[in-house]
């Protein structure tokens, strides 16, 4: 069996490639995507400490996949929008409100 | 162990409590289905209205204020007097809110709004009785995604640019609230956040990876209250989207964060016994909260833009009573959210008038209109003084309850942070004067040319009424507070 540290090391890793590529890149679908991995990152540690703890970790992962993809759907919904309006999503240049 | 018709029969019995979320969860089907059938543009918020009205009912029916609290579905969610009192909150702020939204053409002419609107609502209900990570996590995502889709319902330029924003940045505050909560997860093995073994593993902990994940999942919660430095998302937001959607979003999920915080908060605190001093740390963001809320908006000339900035002011003030942890505080918390629903909602009413009428958003364009509505002026003159906290309007006996129970607090514990906080929060008291008179002097000290009285029948607007209202019950509450405060009172907590 793997040792549990080993899963705890990949996903803070992976949270922090997720974290990194949401703070760099300036496009909007890529920054999901650095959102995705970070979710990725936190259902890694549910399901490894099920482990010791149990089915509810498990469950949590689930549940966070669901609540992912109903995201994303909302996410590229408004990001399409926004293409329409801006004729980009570079996030860069979505910049009208000003005070 | 337990046998599955055992766990059934639990979940069969967990329904009783769950009267109103099952009404809820029905109302936003029906809610569709009527949107698609309806041919009169009125039914949809007509029904909304209705369906609003009678989860406010059910739920004041089913309030036991000196009952216990009472495990559902295998402890996912808790029943209890105190959530109980937020949930009557929320429905009162959604009925309000809703009632604003039926002048709104933008929500009112695309009523698909409503189930987003109640849906909002529904994770606000299950975010005050959650007692487990995962019910938590769950509810504040309800009530962020359908937030995300309410703000773009003007479908402009700006909206879908404030949407994208609101998106990607409370997208990423959820995730890290998740990944902290995996840690949380892993250092107690249980996710059920308010039991006592919890509570034993979270003092077992080390306490950095600790303030990590408990910070981690700060994060979550602060970008739900609007406070400092969570708070970028609003001022766009606020700007962008729909004037009655935005007096939903002071109102509803603002709160609702709050209902949780004030029980999490009690969680990581562990009664003063944690590695991390909790109450200095909320302390110092409710203090940046003040500052930064009510220096940014000193400079504002678009209205909803000013009551942005306003509103994240009035997260720091809500986080006085957090901080302050007594009962009494608790009360004074529900006592200040009730007050703070009439201010903003008879604020956004009138906003959102003036906008629909005269086309104005800026506080410049409020200049000479004393002479054509002069009641209007008064109640935005009456709802100002209350958003400042001064008498004679609720706002201040909110003030002063909240900061009464501060100075409590310190009088007990005598944390030197309780008293910046104290200071800092009065001297803010002092500042927001000057922001919120600001559009009242618009009114009544400038002139403006162009404009000619109306005739009187216009003033009877319906807003008018409605703001009216608003004003009428923050001056009773000023002269009475004992009529809330008796209700609250009666509250008995449980924890």
């Amino acid at each position: 069996m793997i040792p549990i540290e080993h899963y705890y090391l990949v996903s803070a890793v992976l949270f922090a490639i997720g974290l990194a590529i949401v703070i760099t890149r300036r496009n909007a679908v890529l920054v999901l995507m650095g959102i995705e991995l970070m979710l990725n990152a936190a259902n890694i540690n549910f399901i490894a400490i099920s482990q010791h703890a149990g089915v509810p970790g498990q469950f949590f992962a689930l549940f966070v996949i669901v609540i992912a993809a109903a995201e994303v759907a909302v996410a590229l919904a408004i990001i399409i929008r926004v293409y329409r309006h801006f004729k980009t999503i570079n996030l860069d240049e979505v910049n009208e409100i000003k005070d | 162990m337990e046998t599955l018709t055992d766990k059934l029969s639990n979940v069969l019995r967990s329904f009783e409590y769950f009267h109103s979320e099952v009404i809820l969860a029905l109302g936003i089907l029906v809610l569709i289905l009527v949107d698609l059938v309806a041919r009169v543009k009125y039914v949809v918020p007509f029904f909304a209205a209705l369906l609003a009205a009678v989860v406010l009912y059910i739920d004041f029916q089913g309030w036991a204020p000196t009952g216990g609290s009472v495990l559902l579905f295998h402890g996912m969610v808790t029943y209890d007097p105190a959530s109980q009192a937020w949930k009557i909150i929320l429905d009162l702020g959604t009925l309000l809110a809703i009632v604003v939204s039926m002048r709104s053409p933008a929500i009112r002419e695309k009523a698909e709004s409503y189930p987003l609107i109640f849906a909002i609502l529904l994770g606000g209900h299950v975010l005050a009785m959650a007692t487990n990570l995962l019910i938590l996590y769950l509810s504040i995502e309800i009530i962020s995604i359908a937030s995300y889709a309410l703000t773009i319902f003007a479908f402009d330029k700006k909206a879908s640019e404030a949407a994208v924003k609101y998106l990607l940045f409370g997208a990423v505050a959820s995730a890290l609230m998740l990944y902290g909560m995996s840690w949380v997860y892993a250092f107690t093995g249980s996710l059920d956040f308010m039991t006592a073994e919890f509570a034993d593993a979270l003092l077992k902990a080390d306490v950095i990876p600790l303030s990590i994940a408990l910070v981690l999942v700060l994060v979550g919660f602060l970008f739900k209250i609007a406070a400092v430095p969570l708070h970028a998302w609003v001022p766009d937001v606020y700007t962008a989207a729909p004037t009655s959607v935005v007096a939903f979003f002071s109102i509803v999920p603002k709160l609702a964060g709050f209902s949780v915080l004030t029980k999490w908060f009690l969680v990581v605190n562990l009664f003063g016994l944690g590695p991390i001093p909790w109450v200095q740390v909320i302390s110092a963001i409710a203090v940046l909260t003040l500052l930064i809320g009510n220096f940014a908006a000193l400079r504002q000339n678009h209205v909803k833009r000013l009551l942005a900035y306003s509103s994240i002011a009035h997260s720091g003030f809500l986080l006085v009573p957090v901080v302050s942890l007594s009962e009494q505080a608790t009360k004074n918390l529900y006592f200040y959210a009730v007050v703070y629903i009439f201010m903003n909602l008879g604020i956004f009413a009138i906003v959102q008038y003036l906008e629909n009428r005269e086309g104005i958003t800026k506080a410049s364009e409020y200049k000479g209109l004393v002479k054509r509505y002069p009641l209007l002026t008064v109640l935005v003159v009456m709802l100002m003084i209350s958003l400042a906290g001064l008498p004679p309007t609720a706002g201040f006996t909110a003030k002063l309850l909240i900061f009464s129970s501060l100075w409590d607090a310190y009088g007990q514990v005598q944390d030197p942070w309780l008293l910046y906080l104290f200071i800092f929060g009065l001297l803010n008291t002092v500042v927001s004067l000057f922001y919120y008179l600001k559009i009242p002097f618009f009114m009544i000290f400038r002139n403006r040319e162009d404009f000619q009285p109306v005739d009187p029948q216009k003033h009877l607007a319906w807003e008018n009424y409605f703001a009216f209202t608003m004003v009428l019950a923050l001056v009773a509450l000023f002269f009475k507070p004992e009529w809330l405060m008796n209700i609250m009172n009666n509250i008995s907590f449980a924890f």
